[in-house]
């Protein structure tokens, strides 16, 4: 069958701007995960510097405990975030939210807990 | 009482998490480590509404664009490249005063122009060859 000039042009056009829009909006799309999850990060980060003065005025005697779990409470419901507190052997000693309530006074030994009593700040992302 | 166990993050959560860990130093010494996890569904959810506003506006680009293409090589190319094919075939068939009526400052116009030139040549030299005929033809 012979093919027109038109239809030669048109399907070549196509293939170009299927091309290049599929382009740009895999790259906009990957572009975008790494902004949101960056801004996530970033927000951890900010709530971690805060609880860090909270824990640590605990540590120092300045709050009781109750007082530092209801402000890590507060800080999970209204950010949805679960907050640990471990100890610098990797004890569990505090936590935001019930669901963590088991494993209360448990020993974490994941590679992490030894990166950050190190003094490092540590981010992760774990699938199950 | 505390329970003497190990484990890991793995076992307290049953879904993916983005996790901070921060060390918390008193008097120079990390005396303690706090971690934070954000459900990473949350993440993933904000993102699918973006992920579809972009798929819908790629979309939405491809179509029109489609279609913007379609008008204008119609317009500039497909239609004179008509106008001249069916002249052709009208001198073909002897009609010597046919044109090519097209006005473009590209090369389409330069054809048609060309050709219409071609066409003033083949019309002369057809009067020529009528004139030269009729010149020679003994008188009845």
């Amino acid at each position: 069958m012979k093919k027109s000039l038109f239809t030669k042009l048109i399907s070549a056009y196509l293939v170009i701007l299927v091309i290049s829009y599929s382009l740009v909006a895999v790259f906009l799309s990957y572009w975008f995960y790494k902004y949101y999850y960056n801004q996530k990060t970033n927000s951890l980060l900010n709530q971690g510097y805060i609880i860090n003065k909270t824990i640590n005025d605990y540590l120092t005697r300045r709050i009781s405990k109750d007082k530092m779990i209801t402000q890590i409470r507060l800080m999970d419901e209204m950010s949805n975030t679960r907050i640990l507190i471990v100890d610098k052997y990797g004890f569990i000693y505090a936590y935001s939210s019930n669901e963590m309530k088991d494993f209360m006074g448990k020993q974490i030994t994941d590679n992490e807990i030894q990166e950050v009593l190190s003094g490092n700040v540590v981010i992760k992302e774990r699938g199950i | 009482m505390w329970l003497l166990k190990s484990g890991g993050f793995k076992q307290i959560f049953s879904k993916p998490m983005l996790m901070v860990g921060m060390p918390i130093v008193v008097a120079d010494q990390v005396q303690s480590a706090v971690f934070l996890h954000s459900p990473l569904y949350e993440v993933k959810n904000t993102l699918k509404t973006v992920y579809f506003v972009i798929w819908m506006a790629a979309f939405f680009a491809m179509f029109i664009s489609a279609i913007i293409i379609y008008y204008f090589s119609e317009k500039i190319l497909i239609r004179p490249l008509n106008k001249i094919n069916s002249t052709a075939k009208s001198i073909a068939k002897g009609e010597f005063d046919k044109r090519v009526d097209l006005e473009s400052d590209d090369e389409i116009g330069d054809l048609a122009h060309s050709f219409n030139y071609m066409a003033d040549s083949l019309q002369s030299l057809r009067g020529y060859e009528k004139k030269l005929y009729c010149q020679h033809i003994p008188r009845a």
